[in-house]
């Protein structure tokens, strides 16, 4: 700070604060909401200062099967696209930015028109080609040889049906490329004049060198999957596929049949948002360099 | 990159693309193909029919009150979400800018809600909201009747734009202070000695250095208010009351997974499509110029 | 890196393939039977999934929940198009016309009648009958879970404020509605607001039409023409109640949720359906009263009509599972499954035997059941089989559009009926167009 102004100073921390308030309210509400019985909540309203019922009603709502179930299923889906990402991202980035062939620009273009196009607006189709994975592959071979087989595959309501589309998209190899551009080109060089192949070059210095651009898109892409609520609610039905960011919504009671207990409805709330925010206080300098590094 | 450091054959990255290559033409180029052949029939759900009608279901959507319902309300949603987004990540980023030393604490705590799912949070601002048991249905004890978000189209509204700002705020917020810390402050020290107090110094140093970043985060906001506030939408207000936030996004959703509608919903997808490709081709060629300039 | 990565997309491809595999590799007898119901509906289901196979010595029948009556139709029409479909699902009622004309249809009558269980239609209750028949009166899907509206009241909250009787006409509605207000109750009737209930139940009630064509039961040509008439004064009467706090929507209460909210006690007067008895009973909160639908004074009133579902059976399974999934529709058909599935959800019993039994059993009957039943005994006329209509999911939510806004004061109830009626008549346009080429499915599997 240039100067020691203290009425500035204090200013400034008042509405910094006002600002933490507001980013923190809905989580301290449900911290609040969640540690008080439904009896409090029925009768006056919900509560604003935290109770002393927080560990029953975390006990109840974590006994319930469905919770684990879909907590499971969020970790297993993060973990099958974090890794899947990755190990796309950072080949395929190495292919766009280490060869001299044409080929490089087919993975470049093929993979950088996906940005263009989120999974959102293209829902409905995605939707279809899950369900129907084999159908292209049908098409082509009955245009071909004029046999219609019934090979098909279904993915919903599958981990790879949750995981694999998500992964079909360009930040990851975008992200790498970046990082590759920056390494220096000696390296390459030197190693090319030494007689290692891509492969050694690839294993033995690029892959060292990016551990961190490694944490840091998997910090991103873990994120970005364990919060995806649009794609789990088309491609799952089956109760025990759910991830928790869709499972949530069915904690409102329309679904249940029951009459609603508030509290528990922000307990499972705070489940769904305690392995997310972990993960983001162990890894947040990577995931802030990560997106200083998108921002570039 | 000097094609000296380069390495030599088709084979290998051939076979180091082709995993992503596949996959996404599996789930990118196939369902995108398949929308657009859609959106030239009449297709029956089971597919026992096709009739073509060329650009039809453009027409008829660009014909109907609904469709343009919906963009208007993308718009506003997109406008207010986006500006409160910049501008919040914006004013908190030069205060914590301003405590260099101590802000060390805001600047971790800010980010926190970046790891919170919308609909974890629509599920939470749902419950807050009620006018039953929420703290703003207090507001109804002092104007009777003022609360009323799930009937009052400007409430809702107001609901949404409110929780798809806090979601975006902490992305804003992180690449708004690394910018900031990156102006040197020298630049700073100067424009103080000459006697400009933080608002002046804001104005005239650091806003026109963050301009990259602030078109940036724009777009990136933008494309996401066009899809990922589905989430909200969807746990917040079901695109009610009465189509108040009824985003082209939802009604894709809705006209083709409760509809069954795929020609009408795909002929949307298409649009929307072509409008986040607007979106995308401004940033692009922004950046272009950007590095060009840059040298 | 790449091996290990194309390993795992292999792997996971192939579990991908092993987890749709059962249904292609069990014994010939098996099949499988989408349905489309949570919580209460969805043990009562899976416990006859049960008892039928531990009946069945050569027959398996595999019962899956596919989630929402959306999402099942949904799952259907993809697993149809990628020829997975299963043998036996459970549609709503508004995904019929979709399911009538899609060509993908075992008509469950033609399957019955050359499996040898021929089921006659006049078994049928004559409100479940005419709501799934074609216009030849053939049942092409096989009636499964089936509620009316009736008048849930809370008898306590009533008697104290000096109303006997239960509401027979909405004028009588509408003075106890009042009455529970003078008293200071916060919610005296309570509703979610949804066509079902108000545009379908009220106009078959009166006998009034929705849609020409005898409500689109004659043909695809049917186009709406609810705005006026009896439809028009409801929903002004509606919009009346609703401004002045005496219709309070579900989404303003406590409890969310227009079921809830009646049976946990907030509110006093509810217009639900006879299924939502199996929650109010078990709440075990309020001392619920059950009447009929009320009418407007000095008018006729006709009979109700039905919201549920049916059961459709799809075309491309091997010749050997049809025996077996008419064995099962038969077993379903029966009236000891009709009662139990009906005393544990509220859902009515579907025919005259079923009914018969209910009726007399010595532990008396839900009911509301009993006030449904009633119901829909009474006099028809063309209007009170439902709809038949295109796109009615769609139709559903832009009449919940255009009343939403009229009750936000953005529009007249007048304009916005009008409005929905123009909405959804370019629906049913385009519907006809959809399949006026559509080819004639044979009859057959």
């Amino acid at each position: 700070m240039v100067e020691r102004h203290p009425l500035l100073k204090t200013t400034t921390l008042i509405l910094l604060v006002v600002g933490l308030v507001f980013a923190l309210g809905p989580i301290y509400l449900a911290l609040c909401s969640a540690s008080v019985t439904s009896r409090q909540i029925l009768v006056h309203g919900l509560a604003l200062l935290p109770g002393s019922h927080l560990w029953e009603n975390l006990r109840i709502v974590m006994r319930d099967a469905r919770i684990g179930t879909m907590l499971f299923n969020s970790c297993v889906v993060s973990l099958i696209v974090v890794t899947g990402k990755l190990a796309l991202a950072s080949t395929s980035a190495f292919a766009v930015v280490y060869f001299r062939s044409r080929i490089r620009h087919v993975v470049f273009w093929g993979t950088f028109v996906t940005l263009l196009l989120p999974l959102e607006v293209r829902i409905v189709p995605t939707y279809a080609v899950a369900s129907d994975l084999f159908e292209p592959l049908r098409r082509l071979i009955a245009a071909v040889t004029g046999l219609h087989l019934s090979v098909s595959i279904n993915l919903l309501d599958s981990y790879a049906g949750l995981s694999l589309p998500l992964m079909a998209s360009a930040t990851g190899t975008f992200l790498f490329r970046q990082f590759y551009l920056t390494v220096p080109t000696e390296l390459s060089e030197a190693a090319r004049m030494d007689g290692a192949g891509p492969i050694r070059f690839f294993i033995d210095i690029l892959l060292p060198l990016s551990k961190a651009n490694f944490a840091a898109l998997g910090t991103i892409v873990f994120l970005g999957t364990w919060k995806d609520y649009m794609w789990p609610l088309v491609a799952t039905s089956r109760p025990d596929m759910r991830t928790i960011s869709l499972g949530i919504a069915t904690f409102l009671p329309t679904e249940t049949g029951q009459p609603p207990e508030w509290n528990l409805v922000m307990a499972a709330a705070l489940i769904a948002l305690a392995p997310p925010l972990f993960v983001m206080g162990l890894t947040q300098r990577w995931f802030v360099r990560g997106v200083t590094g998108i921002g570039k | 990159m000097k094609s000296s450091a380069r390495f030599h054959g088709h084979w290998i990255p051939l076979a180091l693309g082709l995993p992503q290559l596949v996959l996404i033409a599996l789930f990118f180029y196939w369902p995108t193909l398949k929308a657009f052949w859609w959106s030239l029939h009449l297709v029956c759900p089971f597919g026992n029919c096709s009739t073509f009608v060329g650009l039809g279901n453009y027409t008829r959507e660009l014909t109907d009150s609904s469709f343009y319902a919906a963009l208007r309300t993308t718009a506003l949603f997109a406008a207010f979400g986006v500006s409160l987004s910049i501008a919040v990540a914006l004013f908190l980023a030069a205060m914590v800018e301003l405590h260099r030393r101590t802000g060390g604490l805001f600047r971790y705590l800010l980010i926190w809600p970046y790891a919170v799912a919308g609909s974890v949070l629509g599920v939470i601002l749902k419950v807050a909201a009620s006018p039953s048991i929420g703290p703003l249905g207090y507001l109804n004890t002092l104007w009777p009747g003022f609360w009323q978000p799930y009937l009052n189209g400007t409430q809702s509204m107001l609901m949404v734009v409110f929780a798809f700002a806090w979601t975006q705020i902490p992305f804003n917020f992180i690449v708004f202070v690394a910018a900031l810390r990156a102006i040197p402050a020298e630049y700073l020290a100067a424009a103080a000695i000459d006697g400009a107090d933080p608002v002046r110094r804001f104005i005239d140093i650091q806003l026109p250095m963050l301009k990259p970043q602030l078109f940036f985060v724009a777009t990136i906001n933008l494309i996401e208010s066009f899809t990922n506030s589905f989430a909200i939408v969807d746990t917040m207000t079901q695109g009610g009351p009465g189509r108040a936030t009824n985003i082209l996004a939802y009604k894709i959703y809705t006209d083709g997974f409760i509809g069954l509608d795929l020609s009408g919903s795909s002929a949307l997808s298409m649009m929307l499509m072509l409008l986040v490709f607007a979106a995308c081709f401004v940033q692009f060629f922004v950046f272009e110029r950007r590095a060009r300039q840059e040298g | 890196m790449k091996s290990s990565a194309g390993a795992r997309i292999l792997a996971w491809v192939l579990s991908a393939l092993v987890a749709a595999a059962p249904a292609a590799t069990c014994a010939a007898a098996d099949f499988d039977f989408w349905y489309a119901h949570g919580g209460i509906y969805a043990q009562a289901i899976e416990s006859m999934c049960a008892n039928f196979n531990a009946a069945s010595l050569q027959d398996h029948v595999h019962c899956f929940p596919q989630g929402t009556y959306e999402q099942t139709l949904r799952k259907t029409v993809a697993a149809y198009r990628a020829g997975r479909q299963p043998a036996l699902v459970e549609i709503y009622d508004i995904g019929s016309a979709d399911m009538l004309l899609s060509g993908a249809v075992y008509p469950v009558d033609t399957l019955m009648q050359a499996m040898g269980h021929p089921i006659d239609a006049s078994d049928y209750l004559k409100g479940i009958r005419r709501f799934y028949a074609t216009e030849n009166g053939r049942l092409l899907s096989q009636p499964f879970s089936a509620s009316t509206l009736v008048l849930y009241a809370n008898r306590q909250k009533l008697t104290a404020v000096g109303v006997d009787h239960l509401p027979q006409t909405w004028e009588a509605f509408e003075a106890a509605m009042e009455a529970l207000h003078a008293h200071g109750k916060s919610c005296p009737a309570v509703s979610d607001y949804t066509p079902w209930k108000m545009l379908e139940q009220i106009n078959a009630v009166q006998g009034a039409p929705i849609a020409s064509a005898n409500n689109g039961h004659e043909g695809l040509q049917a186009r709406y023409e609810f705005a006026d008439g009896v439809h028009r004064r409801f929903m002004n009467d509606v919009a009346r109640w609703y401004s002045r706090g005496l219709l309070v929507p579900a989404i303003m209460t406590r409890a969310n949720d227009q079921t809830l909210a009646f049976a946990d006690g907030e509110c006093a007067m509810s217009v639900d359906a006879t299924g939502a008895y199996a929650i109010v009973k078990k709440a075990g909160l309020v001392d619920a009263e059950v009447g009929l639908l009320p009418v407007y004074a000095g008018t006729k009133r006709y009979g109700t009509t039905i919201g549920g579902s049916s059961l459709w059976v799809l075309k491309g399974q091997s010749a050997s599972v049809y025996p077996a999934v008419a064995r099962f529709l038969a077993y379903l058909h029966d009236p000891r499954q009709q009662l139990m599935f009906a005393r544990r959800t509220g859902y009515l019993p579907l025919t005259h035997e079923a009914e018969e039994i209910l009726t007399t059993a010595p532990d008396a009957e839900p009911d509301a059941i009993r006030e449904g039943l009633a119901s829909l005994e009474l006099p028809n006329n063309d209007y009170n089989a439902g709809t038949r209509l295109g796109f009615t999911p769609l139709f559903r939510l832009i009449w919940q559009d255009e009343v939403q806004r009229a009750l936000g004061g953005k529009e007249t109830m007048d304009t916005a009926l009008e409005h929905a009626q123009v909405r959804g008549n370019r629906l049913l346009e385009r519907f006809q167009t959809t399949y006026i080429d559509a080819p004639r499915a044979e009859d057959g599997p």
